[in-house]
């Protein structure tokens, strides 16, 4: 099937492969006009003010169609896009006549795959309507009927609970857990229920507000937090995408944000979990009638802090929770409550200067965030701490060591490097060691023993807001309007009788994957990433759970594998692993997998339902990958197993498609399809009997294959050396 | 506009001071809640089971603790303080001691449950007889009843009658003194159950409160007081602004003068020394509690140590006052002074009475020197044990007392400290006298005596000035070295000038620099910047230090081996 790699949703289809026949039967004309039509829309979707106008005036069902395909790659199947517009709200009518709207307009295109009828975007104006179209699943509901949640303001407390792993240690366990006395312990200092802090650090952990040390010591990640303050998130580019597209202050409901952040893991953005949201500062949890909902507005407040002699300082509910992290930078926090009590102590002054503060920047945060005169002895007691206070600057970065006399021509060949001692130079960790070898041997000094140094991960910086289109924000409204029965947008949709799409490819146009080297890249990283993630977690994983989850790795999406390997600890691994498994994509884990999977992580994977669908054939369910990227290599047949059947093709390639890896090729009637990875559960090898089928003829209208190919009548040579004799006599 | 407090889940209530509301907010708690921490900008209420059930005892019901917190609450009242609220309301009066047949008291109890748990306490077996729907309690087990009921968390409405004791003529004179409104106050919120605690800062007139409940019950009175000297303050006090002279007030002082008189002083010491073969083991207190007092006074009640709590579990039939300016005790033994002695009757602020001029306004520094660089190595090199000693005795400090000496010219000053050479060098510097352990208790009262005068106007003291010393004329006070993080001394040692005078009292505290003096002074000064009080940081350290020979710290002590530092002390 000749889907597109010129956008960039994964499964768009190309204008020009669009049969004319199609097209004169979608659009009511002659093939001879077909053609002049084709070409005639392909120029429209090119020309942003065309479909500006043509979305403003299409009904509310047509866009919600739309979004909901380019929210999942650009293509579904029938009863996908019926489950997946149900978020909407769309009836089957109406899904019927937002199909038809689009059709007219060769926005999308009907398709026939092996699973049945498909929809498809287009690929000339796929990315524009994509931009225009998103976040429409993220209906605004009525904002006065909205009722906060009245457990109070969540985010302050995740903040303060966060800020409060700088003063008391609490480290993961060699499972990955929270150590519990650790918890207790902070939970005894802060007032706080053991239970609540744990569940507000586990949520902090996920969300990147609270980071992990080498030894496994919890600390407040600042620069998110000071970013989490004022409703930022880039190190979370989903959950920044929805706050932007939540920032006009509406309500919407958890079940619409639960399907946008669904789309947004295949986007290759995952938000967080929709649970997580209504603690986050900016988000706000509450009910829209009996719907649960959430609402985004952005952080406010004023300098209402108090500091008072006594070293104590107050934070009532309206200050800023900027203001909040500025100050608990500088304190220890000894309460969360309503109002945030901390010290102003000498460690946790001393903690601040450690970090790179000075005794004036956290006077000045003081003195910003409070609503009184900071008292006299306060201010001097700080200035005293932070003169007393000895620092040490830990960094990262090559050092290198050669004979003193040698280090000034060391220097001068290494610009940014510096001497910290007689011949101890250190070179910034952004210099690569081949560099530094390189300059060494060219002034003639021989290497001893490198050691490459890790780089550190990189730190994501705070850019501004993500731009939420001014079309797209219009699109919404209308999203809205329809779903409050506005008259107007009611009386936009047509009634249509819905006929089978009945697509079909040009199978003479498929291309050749340009992407097969890409499939053989994905491989190296995702054995190189395993490698180095077994390396750092190796300790938090049971013995026998290893193989399991090497094994699951294996079978899952890029995005679903880091998903996987994000997890902190052992307890987060299980839970990730929980929520994974009942996944069709691992459903054909050989039950040992499975069992091993059960004892190591107490997960309860999915059983098997109908063997017998498979047949007595030789099936594996491990490195599903790795034999299909083989069986491609020499353009083997091999028997799939989809679930709900079996399906023999001969692999033509495995390539990325966006997130999702598709597994292309032909079956025994030529008919070509292109197979989500994930949706196979067991591969077997050919049964002889079908894989030597002599005088193998092409399909009528198949073009033969090229002449240095493998023959496709399995026989092992090559196709100019067996059949082409036959079929194509010279 | 927000309203002025905040209740948070752990019953503190926070209400800010410059909200305009402050004082309605400040009005309504008060009736319920105990004002712990008051410092500027933020003071703090807690809403505890004591202060709930003393406002309980005073009448308030549960519905107006909600209104009135309701009323100045910024937010909703988080629901488990509702709840808990209500839960101590709802104990306070279901146990009750009323007095029985003949003898014997009665024991009321309005929950089945808790007869039940009574029951089989083996703690109890021998002090509860059941008897339908209560126990019979003897006299003598009053207290320890009253104590073991207050741990299950049920306070006991004693309503049982108290011992008149034998009649006593005592007026105030009120030709030479006129009590101030709250010290009236304060004595009839005490005579009105008979049994409590007031707390009033130092210099307030506790003396005169004490005075003016004996006048109001006219009964033989026991007085305890922390040290011998308090206990002859308390004698002349008494002589001077009473009807009584004085063959009716004694120092009672144990085998040297076993004397008793109507109104008896006595110490704690002295009432918990062990010996003898009399029913408590306590020979003096077996002596005094044969006498028929209709009053004993516990004077500074956060002092008093174990054994006299234990042995005022026998004195609940007599009246109790107990007068504190801090009714704060680190062994937590604050239930302790609820059950036996009574609750909290009149409280009234540091700072109130400040802004009133009822006691001086004070201005507090703490002046930072530096250490000569080799004080500084001997202080590094010493044990942990031994550093405070060699901070306090840091010669710096001389030259700052001089320069603050200086500063208060014409001034009374006392000067004082907890390490004795230190105090010692500083008498040389000055040409002052100096009081401590060692000096005897004449000489003490002539140096008082000639410092009241006028005639010593520079006055150093040991530890042994730390309490209930009255020299109302000293207006500054040098505190050269405490003992480690005490905050109950440094309150103590500011109440030692802030009897009212023209132009306030300043209180300085010399610390030296870099230094664990600096920990302990930050400890030392939370009492009173919780009590509202704000503290100035001075810097000292370009003062020169003088020659190290200035102070005379035994060889063992430069040289890193102070021996026993306890020894330094007085």
């Amino acid at each position: 099937m000749p889907f597109s790699t010129r956008s960039a949703l994964p499964t768009t289809w190309p204008l020009e492969s669009l049969n004319l026949e199609l097209v004169a039967k979608l659009l009511h004309c002659s093939t001879a006009e077909a053609h002049t039509q084709r070409d005639r829309f392909a120029a429209h979707h090119a020309d942003d003010a065309w479909l500006d106008r043509t979305l403003a005036a299409l009904p509310v069902p047509a866009l919600c169609v739309a979004a909901a395909l380019a929210s999942h790659g650009g293509m579904l199947h029938h009863p996908e896009l019926e489950a997946h517009t149900g978020a909407f709200g769309l009836e089957a009518h109406e899904l019927d006549a937002g199909v038809f709207e689009l059709l007219q307009l060769l926005l999308v295109a009907p398709l026939q795959s092996p699973r049945g009828e498909c929809l498809a975007l287009v690929t000339s104006g796929a990315d524009r309507l994509a931009a225009r179209v998103a976040g429409l699943e993220l209906v605004p509901l009525a904002r006065e009927a909205f009722v906060a949640d009245p457990r109070g303001d969540s985010g302050r407390s995740l903040i303060a609970a966060a800020m409060a792993l700088a003063t008391t240690s609490v480290r993961l366990t060699t499972a990955g857990a929270l150590n519990r006395t650790g918890i207790k312990k902070l939970a005894k200092q802060l007032g706080h229920d053991a239970d609540a802090l744990e569940h507000l650090i586990y949520a902090g952990l996920e969300l990147g507000l609270v980071s992990t040390g080498d030894d496994d010591e919890l600390s407040p990640a600042l620069d998110h937090l000071h970013a989490a303050a004022v409703g930022r998130y880039p190190h979370l580019p989903g959950l920044e995408s929805l706050a932007a597209w939540m920032r006009d202050g509406a309500p919407v409901a958890v079940d619409a944000i639960e399907a946008y952040s669904e789309a947004s893991m295949y986007r290759g953005s995952p938000t967080v979990r929709v649970d997580l949201l209504g603690l986050l500062p900016g988000f706000t949890a509450g009910t829209v009638g009996a719907r649960a909902s959430l609402i985004a507005v952005e952080p406010t407040g004023h300098p209402a802090a108090s500091v008072t002699p006594s070293f104590e300082v107050f934070v009532p509910p309206e200050s800023h929770p900027r203001d909040l992290v500025d100050i608990l930078a500088a304190c220890e926090v000894t309460r969360i409550d309503r109002a945030i009590v901390a010290r102003i102590t000498k460690s946790s002054v001393s903690r601040a200067i450690g970090r790179g503060a000075t005794a004036d920047q956290i006077l000045g945060a003081l003195a910003a965030a409070t609503r009184t005169p900071l008292p006299q002895n306060v201010g001097a007691a700080i200035r005293d701490w932070a003169g007393s206070t000895t620092t040490a600057t830990i960094d990262r970065g090559t050092v290198v060591v050669v004979a003193p006399q040698e280090q000034a021509r060391v220097l001068a060949a290494l610009p940014r490097a510096r001497a910290v001692a007689p011949g101890v130079i250190v070179i910034p960790e952004d210099v690569t060691t081949r560099a530094v070898s390189s300059a060494l041997r060219k002034l003639g000094i021989l290497e001893r023993t490198p050691e490459p140094v890790p780089a550190p991960p990189p730190v994501a910086p705070i850019t501004r807001a993500l731009p939420v289109p001014a079309q797209a924000t219009v699109l919404r409204a209308r999203v809205a309007a329809y779903h409050r029965g506005d008259p107007h947008e009611r009386s936009l949709v047509k009634h249509v009788v819905r006929e089978p799409l009945g697509g079909r490819s040009d199978r003479g146009s498929e291309r050749r994957a340009p992407a097969a080297k890409r499939s053989v890249n994905v491989t190296e990283n995702l054995v190189q990433r395993v490698e180095r993630w077994e390396a750092q977690h190796a300790e938090m994983l049971p013995i026998d759970g290893f193989d399991g989850l090497v094994a699951v790795l294996e079978q899952l999406s890029t995005v679903d594998r880091q998903f996987l390997l994000a997890a902190r600890g052992r307890a987060e691994l299980a839970r990730r692993l929980t929520v994974m498994l009942p996944r069709p994509v691992l459903a054909g884990l050989a039950p040992d997998v499975l069992l091993d999977l059960e004892n190591a992580f107490g997960c309860t994977p999915p059983r098997h339902a109908d063997p017998d669908r498979r047949g007595d054939l030789d099936w594996h369910t491990d490195h599903a990958l790795a034999r299909l990227e083989a069986a491609a290599r020499t353009h083997s047949t091999v028997v799939l197993d989809l679930g709900t059947r079996t399906c023999t093709i001969a692999v033509h390639r495995v390539a990325p498609r966006g997130t999702a890896l598709l597994v292309f090729g032909e079956d025994q009637d030529a008919v070509s399809h292109a197979i989500r990875l994930d949706e196979i559960r067991a591969i077997a090898d050919v049964p002889p009997a079908t894989a030597t089928a002599a005088g193998w003829q092409p399909a009528p209208g198949m073009t033969p294959p090229p002449g240095h190919v493998k023959c496709p009548c399995m026989s092992g040579k090559r196709y100019r050396d067996c059949c082409r004799s036959a079929i194509q006599p010279s | 506009m927000l309203r002025p407090a905040i209740v948070q889940s752990d019953r503190t209530v926070l209400l800010e001071v410059e909200h305009p509301e402050y004082e309605r907010g400040r009005d309504v708690l008060a009736r319920f809640a105990e004002l712990e921490r008051s410092p500027e900008h933020v003071h703090t209420y807690r809403l505890s089971s004591l202060a709930l059930w003393n406002a309980a005892a005073l009448g308030v019901d549960v519905t107006e603790v909600l209104d009135g917190l309701g009323a100045v609450s910024r937010f909703e009242i988080p629901s488990n303080v509702v709840h808990e609220i209500r839960e101590a309301f709802a104990r306070y009066g279901v146990c009750r001691i009323v007095d029985g047949d003949g003898d014997a008291l009665r024991l009321e109890v309005g929950e089945p449950a808790l007869i039940q748990r009574l029951e089989r306490d083996p703690k109890l077996a021998s002090r509860l007889q059941r008897r339908g729907d209560g126990f019979d309690v003897r006299v003598l087990d009053r207290g320890p009843v009253k104590r073991a009921l207050l741990g299950y968390g049920y306070p006991v409405d004693d309503r049982a009658g108290l011992v008149d004791g034998a009649p006593l003529a005592i007026t105030a004179r009120l030709d030479r003194f006129t009590p101030y409104a709250y010290q009236t106050e304060a004595a009839a919120a005490f005579a009105r159950s008979g049994h409590g605690v007031i707390v009033l800062p130092c210099g307030a007139g506790k003396t005169v409160i004490g005075l003016l409940a004996m006048e109001r019950l006219a009964t033989r009175t026991l007085i305890l007081a922390s040290n011998r000297e308090a206990a002859a303050q308390w004698k002349r006090e008494l002589c001077a602004k009473s009807s009584l002279d004085e063959r009716e007030v004694a120092i009672y002082e144990g085998a040297r003068t076993p004397a008793i008189a109507p109104v008896t002083i006595t110490t704690y010491s002295m009432t918990s020394k062990r010996g003898g073969s009399g029913p408590t083991g306590f020979p003096h207190f077996d002596r005094l509690a044969a006498e028929p007092w209709g009053l004993v006074i516990y004077d500074e009640v956060h002092l008093v140590p174990a054994p006299v709590f234990q042995l005022t579990a026998q004195l609940q039939a007599r009246r109790r006052l107990g007068l504190t300016a801090t009714l704060v005790r680190e062994d937590g033994r604050e239930t302790d002074v609820f059950a036996l002695i009574g609750p909290k009757r009149f409280e009234i602020g540091w700072r109130v009475l400040e802004q009133s001029g009822h006691i001086a306004q004070a201005t507090c520094f703490e002046v930072r020197v530096a250490m000569s660089a080799a004080r500084s190595s001997a202080y590094a090199l010493a044990a942990p044990r031994e550093q405070p000693a060699i901070a306090a005795a840091n010669p710096t400090k001389l030259e700052a007392m001089r320069a603050l000496v200086t500063r208060h010219q014409g001034e009374r000053i006392l000067v004082m400290g907890t390490y004795l050479e230190p105090l010692r060098a500083a008498a040389r510097e000055l040409g002052a006298p100096l009081v401590c352990g060692d000096t005897p208790h004449r000489e003490r009262e002539k140096i008082f005596a000639e410092f009241r005068s006028g005639a010593i106007r520079t006055l150093l003291l040991s530890r042994v000035g730390n309490f209930a010393i009255d020299l109302p004329e000293a207006s500054v006070l040098i505190q050269l070295s405490g003992t480690m993080g005490s905050r109950q001394e440094e309150a103590q040692r500011l109440g030692r000038i802030l009897r009212p005078k023209p132009g306030g009292a300043s209180f300085y505290t010399i610390v030296s620099r870099h230094t664990r003096e600096e920990d302990f002074a930050l400890h030392r000064q939370l009492f009173l910047t919780e009590q509202g009080y704000r503290f100035f940081i001075e810097d000292m350290t370009a003062l020169a230090p003088p020659l190290e020979a200035a102070i005379v710290v035994p060889p063992a002590a430069e040289s890193g081996d102070l021996g026993d530092p306890d020894a330094l002390l007085n």
